[in-house]
């Protein structure tokens, strides 16, 4: 079966934490997006579930490894992937 | 299907006419458990089944992988019912040591104090995993406005 045909969707949250990082930072952000597109599951991204922020939410919140401790969050509804912030917050590990 | 019919015999059934012996006199009156031993006990039973919840709530809301609403919901029925049970413990304790005196008075307080500091972190618990999204302290501002946007259909696309 083909893999679902994803549309990729940002918060103005998620841009203006991205413009807030450093510029290796936004290089290794655009890295990692760049395989987030081609297949969101992608296991170099070493995605998860944050389980108390989908509680919290109401709906699943996963997480992605940008590089370090840099993590970015995102949703899905249908078959839109919502990237909804980014940061190296605690939380989002 | 035959009907069966319990047969009392005629010298009870004389006697409960008279009032003398109640019909249901199948019971078995025993002597009442010491309310201290009770005490003891149900405060026992309470911390045991603290710690069955915390290897419940760990396999099946904080690591589960495919958590849901009825995970949710039970993780919320369980620890308001865990938080229920310590404070009618702690009322049966404080009703028990005041008849008692005030040794038991003080005997008390080293065990109300430890239901309490149990109580307070399931509520902590209760708190950080069911309150709204908006009155968590500890998560990031940038997440809390990241879902009001998502929820306002504030979105754009992707451009990375």
């Amino acid at each position: 079966m083909a893999p679902p045909a994803y549309v990729f969707k940002r918060t103005p949250q998620f841009k203006k934490a991205y413009d807030a990082l450093s510029p290796d930072d936004q290089m290794a952000a655009k890295e990692a997006f760049r395989k987030f597109k081609a297949d969101p599951k992608d296991p170099s991204l070493r995605p998860h579930k944050i389980n108390r922020l989908t509680a919290l939410r109401g709906k699943v919140v996963r997480s992605i490894t940008i590089k370090g401790d840099l993590r970015a969050v995102f949703t899905v509804d249908g078959n839109v992937v919502i990237s909804e912030d980014i940061g190296t917050h605690d939380i989002y590990k | 299907m035959s009907k069966t019919t319990l047969e009392i015999p005629k010298v009870l059934m004389t006697r409960i006419k008279r009032g003398l012996t109640p019909a249901t006199s199948q019971g078995w009156v025993v002597e009442a458990e010491d309310p201290a031993n009770a005490l003891t006990r149900a405060i026992g039973e309470w911390f045991t089944e603290l710690g069955q919840n915390d290897g419940l709530f760990k396999k099946h809301v904080y690591d589960n992988d495919s958590l849901n609403d009825l995970d949710m919901r039970q993780h919320c029925g369980r620890i308001c019912g865990l938080v229920s049970d310590g404070q009618h413990l702690i009322l049966d304790i404080m009703t028990w040591a005041h008849t008692q005196g005030e040794d038991a008075m003080q005997e008390a307080k080293p065990i109300i104090k430890a239901i309490d500091q149990k109580i307070k972190k399931l509520t902590d618990e209760l708190f950080a995993w069911h309150a709204p999204l908006d009155s968590q302290t500890d998560i990031p501002e940038s997440f809390k406005q990241a879902a009001r946007e998502v929820k306002e259909g504030k979105l754009e696309d992707l451009d990375l």
